[in-house]
């Protein structure tokens, strides 16, 4: 026979289509003259509506019904293939209908703007969506890394940790990270910001199925406020499409008018809407509209109460060849069915250990589906009960006329029953073709049988909700109607009545549908140990059987360890197919009994939510708050290069003056020392401290008395914490005899105005020396942060007070002290003028209000004084010794940093007790201490740590400050070093190495520039 | 966003002093003149906010200091404000705030808003904010995002 001869393989549908140039017709579908019919009362399609649209899927073009999920159009189309497992890359199709699909993932879009791993049972198409299996090359039926298969027992639990030592990992390294993982990392971000929504309530109902309405209705009936978060399109669970009656009508038009009746109480429904945590009092939810991110919102939502009714899972049963495509769980083929007139292909087995497979196999049936067996683990258990609708008529009579009645309805149907069945093996190779059945007591008796769909279906397990909600519904274990509803309304009634509220008159409503099953537990089919590597426990990351064998022999018996060792779980879909099927093999392999089974923990997210959405929409420029100066905009526009520093943005240095902040800084530091400059100083904190007790107070928070200060008068001021070290350092003013200004450090504003309310309440502790009243009544005293209310211009250098004194010619500068202020008059504004500075020379700050700061500025610059920056007072600063947050670091005392005098004077203050104890004072303690460059040359970085030789390895202290001085033409730095090393003129280290290697420096006093202070006094 | 004129006044009131007669007492409640704007918010546990000039009123803090009763502390330039109003308005805020739960009975709260310190007032058809006004800018940028953002989810 030549080639010609030879019978060529009929293509698909859908691939002779696509050669054809035509869009495939879905052939799976019952036949339906609308997009929604009904078959024999049965509804199904309902979530369709009549328009088409067209979408691709792996380069073919389909076509899908307006409503469609990605699944329900794709296995309409005939398409049973829908990605690859993680691991081992085996063929998987689609096995749920919901959000916790653990196989048919698909990535969304285009290179680079791609959304993946997104679940194809949950995806609303829109017309001409580009969707793509993945985890596979170079296609979806033939995959590369397939051939790992035949490895088979190498890659068992954890074989990573065994292998790829030799020669060295790094040879299998760029393999690995190239294989591993699901879907492709978006190469730019498609997603914008999500809304945010805070919203309170009384009773928050998670979950709109009969549980989660009968609740709701309840709640709002007795007057609470409610939400209701569903996560499908629509509410009404299982009542969307399952036979059932409530208060006398089909359950969907009962569910209609309780959603109606809702509305009309002032619910609020939010649809497509799934709570993933809750953070103390508020939990949160998310939207993906259509299943997928992106113009999504983000719920925060306060409740006084909140119900859980997520309804419960279907299990999985295991059994060898269980992850083929083809093998789906029974309520999502009659979903799929019910929600998208889907049924499945070809011929079609149902698996399972309850009664409610004969029900679902006759609805399937009725749909047009070929099922052929029904294979029941169950001994003698029921077949059929009275169903509530019409829809199934002939079952209403078998269940009347009993067992055999109904095997010969079911045979009559061309349906083999076999109880105390089980199914031992599905074979196949892309998709599933043949199962293998035998006697639960009789193994050897197998037989097989032909099919192309195999439906299963372990009973249902409660869905874990948020930890601290009370439960009701399936989620309950009530997986009934007839059970349900009372118990959910009561549950209602109390949340309502828990927060005040009256219960109503109305009475629970009535319903029956699918019967309570009675569910025989089985986990898996019995195997020899060879074959347990082909029992799948979790189809995303081809976990098996055999995986949880090796995790036990291996001493990983805890289901937290087993989870991590296998990778139980741990996958996109949170181990809701997995986790409880994998906890009940993993106790039945230690010899437990089922009771004695444990899930690992659920921690949030309880469903996936992408990074967007938990930032919210604090992104980019909105990451995080800045405050901004008065001046800012002036800086932004004359070449500031602002830096955030804590939240404000400031000025490290004016492009002008350098191309770089080293040298930008130095040129202006130059020109202050030289002539004078302004700087921007609106960030220091101020605190505005009023009343006749305020003086007394302010003795107790400062390690100096305030109340010796004079009015008119401004002093330097240190804060300590109640355990002796020092908090803040700023300036004092005494505006009068009850009003006191503070100012504090930049970024230690909010935590000084903290500090200081604290103690103007809090009750007295061993620490607190006070004059006051322990009890704050009869406490005359203010507090309240005026930082925005100033803005500070510092004006500094020898040209500072003439210049000044153009502008201000009432004032007598030349009459003004050091450390005195005054309030005056600018352009019909409160000006006060402080003869005060940080930089060592003859300096004034401006206290002006914020709408007089840009006029007096520009005033300023044009008397000829020009800005400096952070960078260059940072220069000025450290050439003089005086102290920043760089020194002041939270773990130094007073007398760490030279302050023997204001401590000798003894005042009772905050911190006092405490600084006493000896551990301050032994010869270790830091000491702050100046260096300079023995050389007189080389720099020396701060952080580098200081050591008593070159290569040193034991840290004396470290370099708190360092800048070239334009001064001394040199670099000059301040540190803290261990007290017994720090006379004058001692040699040390400051060892560098990740940076500049090490520099030998000397140890000087702090004060590097002008020791006498003859330039702040404006003396030559 | 925009400055607030001058005065702007915060009184804090000495613990256990008694509230002065007229002045709103509740936590959250204010007190508004005949043309319904708002004169005195508490604001805070002792804190009143005054957001404008009202004849009497300055005198009367003057009173109570020289009194020893509280403390008038200038705030100009402190805040700016801003006003939302309308349900569009309301969804603006409630990107960053339970309005419905932080308010619930009060008409003003010292609240966070956008990440910055902030006055509240609940005004008939809409809110006011006052933001601290080196946040404003933050504050500003913030609220046309949500603003954006919002505008885009209705549409």
């Amino acid at each position: 026979m030549n080639s010609a001869d030879r019978p060529r393989r009929r293509p698909t549908n859908s691939r002779r289509a696509a050669r054809e140039g035509r869009v495939p017709v879905a052939e799976t579908r019952p036949p339906v003259p609308s997009a929604k019919g009904a078959v024999e009362g049965k509804r199904y399609g309902t979530r369709l509506r009549d328009s088409t649209l067209t979408f691709t899927f792996d380069g073919v073009r389909y076509a899908a019904r307006a409503g469609d999920t990605a699944a329900a159009a794709l296995l309409a189309a005939g398409v049973s293939l829908f990605g690859r497992s993680v691991k081992a890359r085996r063929p998987r199709g689609v096995f749920t209908a919901g959000p916790e699909e653990p196989c048919a993932l698909l990535t969304v879009g285009q290179s680079p703007l791609v959304i993946p791993n997104v679940p194809a049972t949950t995806l609303v198409l829109h017309a001409g969506m580009v969707l793509r299996s993945q985890n596979r090359w170079p296609s979806l039926r033939f995959d590369f890394a397939s051939l790992l298969q035949v490895g088979g027992s190498l890659f068992t639990a954890g074989f990573y940790y065994k292998t790829f030592f030799w020669p060295t990992w790094r040879v299998f390294e760029p393999i690995i990270r190239h294989l591993a993982g699901l879907g492709e990392a978006p190469g730019a971000c498609a997603l914008s910001p999500p809304a945010v929504e805070h919203l309170s309530c009384d009773v928050l109902v998670v979950g709109s199925g009969p549980a989660g309405v009968t609740a709701a209705l309840a709640a709002a009936r007795a007057g609470a406020i409610v939400v209701v978060c569903e996560r499908e399109p629509v509410c009404g669970g299982e009542l969307e499409f399952e036979d059932s009656i409530v208060d006398g009508m089909p359950g969907y038009q009962w569910l209609a008018r309780s959603l109606l009746e809702l509305r009309t109480l002032g619910a609020r429904l939010l649809c497509n809407t799934t709570v993933v945590a809750e953070a103390g009092d508020t939990v949160i939810a998310h939207t993906e509209p259509d299943g997928l991110p992106g113009d999504n919102t983000v719920y925060r939502i306060r409740a006084g109460r909140v119900l859980s009714a997520v309804g419960a899972l279907e299990q999985p049963i295991a059994f060898i060849g269980n992850d083929l495509p083809g093998v789906m769980l029974l309520g999502a083929a009659e979903r799929y069915a019910a929600l998208y007139g889907v049924r499945p292909r070809g011929p079609v087995v149902l698996f399972g250990n309850h009664h409610r497979l004969y029900a679902a196999a006759l609805r399937l049936r009725g749909l047009g589906a070929n099922i052929v067996a029904i294979v029941d683990t169950r001994v003698d258990g029921e077949l059929l009960k009275p169903e509530p609708t019409a829809a199934v008529a002939l079952a209403q009579v078998a269940a009347a006329e009993g067992r055999d009645a109904a095997v010969a309805l079911l045979r009559a149907c061309g349906i083999a029953c076999y109880q105390g069945h089980t199914l031992h093996a599905a074979h196949g190779w892309r998709g599933i073709r043949q199962v293998r059945v035998a006697p639960v007591d009789a193994p050897h008796a197998a037989f097989t049988i032909d099919c192309q769909s195999l439906l299963v279906s372990g009973g249902w397990v409660p869905q874990r909700g948020l930890p601290n909600a009370s439960i009701t519904g399936a989620a309950a274990g009530q997986v009934d109607l007839a059970s349900l509803m009372t118990p959910a309304y009561d549950a209602g009634l109390l949340a309502a009545a828990a927060l005040g509220f009256t219960v109503s008159a109305h009475t629970a409503p009535e319903g029956t549908g699918d019967p309570l099953p009675v569910v025989v537990p089985y986990l898996r089919s019995p195997a020899a140990a060879a074959e347990e590597k082909r029992q799948f426990i979790d189809l995303q990351n081809d976990v098996t059987v055999a995986d949880l064998r090796v995790a036990i022999a291996e001493g990983f018996s805890h289901i937290e360890h087993v989870k991590r060792y296998t990778t139980l779980g741990i996958g996109t879909e949170q181990g809701r197919t997995s986790n409880t099927l994998g906890a009940g093999i993993l106790a039945e392999l230690r010899g437990l009994e089922p009771q004695q089974a444990q899930t690992s923990r659920a921690r949030p997210p309880l469903a996936p939510m992408t990074l967007n959405s938990i930032a919210g929409q604090r992104t980019g420029a909105a990451f995080r708050v800045s405050r901004h100066t008065p001046l800012h905009d002036w800086h932004a526009a004359h070449g500031g290069v602002l830096d955030p520093m804590g939240l404000w943005l400031r000025p490290r240095y004016y492009r002008a003056n350098g191309r770089d902040a080293g040298s930008a800084a130095v040129v202006e530091a130059a020109r202050v020392r030289a002539t004078g400059g302004i700087a921007d100083c609106s960030t220091l904190g101020k605190i505005e401290i009023v009343g006749p007790d305020a003086a007394a107070f302010l003795d107790e928070i400062f390690l100096t008395r305030a109340s010796a200060l004079k009015v008119g008068r401004a002093r330097y001021m240190v804060q300590l914490r109640e355990d002796g070290l020092v908090l803040d350092d700023g300036l004092l003013l005494r505006v009068d005899e009850q009003r006191f200004l503070a100012t504090t450090s930049s970024s230690h504003g909010l935590e000084v105005l903290s500090h200081l309310e604290h103690h103007l309440a809090s009750a007295p502790g061993a620490t607190r020396a006070t004059t006051l009243p322990t009890d704050s009544r009869g406490c005359g005293l203010s507090i309240t942060d005026v930082t925005d209310s100033w803005a500070v211009i510092a004006v500094a250098g020898p040209s500072s007070r003439p210049t000044l004194q153009g502008l201000l010619p009432t004032v007598a500068l030349d009459r003004l002290s050091h450390m005195a202020f005054i309030d005056t008059e600018y352009a019909g504004h409160t000006v006060r003028v402080l003869r005060a500075g940080f930089s060592g020379e003859l300096a004034f700050e401006l206290y002006c209000p914020p709408v007089l700061a840009a006029v007096l500025w520009q005033a300023l610059l044009e008397a000829g004084l020009a800005p400096y920056g952070i960078d260059a007072l940072d220069i000025l600063r450290v050439e003089k010794g005086y102290l920043t947050t760089a020194e002041i670091n939270g773990q130094v005392t007073p007398l760490d940093l030279g302050m023997q005098a204001m401590v000798g004077q003894g005042n009772a203050c905050i911190g006092q007790t405490l600084l006493a104890r000896p551990a301050f004072h032994e010869e270790h303690r830091p000491c702050l201490v100046g260096l300079q460059a023995a050389d007189g040359r080389a720099a020396f970085l701060a952080g580098a740590q200081i050591a008593l030789s070159a290569g040193g390895t034991r840290s004396l202290g470290y370099v708190t400050s360092s800048v070239f001085s334009p001064t001394l033409d040199r670099w000059v730095g301040l540190a803290l070093v261990a007290r017994n090393h720090t006379s004058l003129g001692t040699t040390l280290w400051a060892r560098d190495p990740l940076r500049g290697g090490d520099t030998a420096v000397c140890v000087v006093s702090p004060v590097h520039v002008d020791p006498e202070g003859l330039r702040m006094k404006g003396l030559p | 966003m925009r400055s607030v004129a001058s005065p702007l006044v915060e009184f804090v009131l000495f613990p256990g002093q008694p509230v002065p007669e007229g002045w709103p007492a509740l936590p959250g409640s204010v007190v508004r003149d005949t043309a319904g704007q708002a004169v005195l918010l508490h604001v805070g546990p002792l804190r009143w906010f005054a957001p404008a000039a009202v004849p009497g009123l300055s005198a009367a803090f003057q009173g109570l200091e020289r009194a020893g009763t509280g403390a008038a502390l200038r705030v100009d330039g402190k805040y700016e404000v801003c006003d939302f109003s309308g349900a569009v308005g309301a969804r603006i805020l409630a990107s960053t705030l339970d309005l419905a739960g932080i308010l619930r009975s009060r008409d003003c709260a010292a609240v966070t808003l956008f990440d910055c310190p902030a006055l509240l007032l609940r005004e008939s058809g809409g809110y006011r904010v006052w933001v601290q006004t080196s946040y404003a800018a933050h504050f500003k940028a913030a609220v046309e995002r949500a603003a954006a953002i919002c505008a885009k989810i209705r549409g």
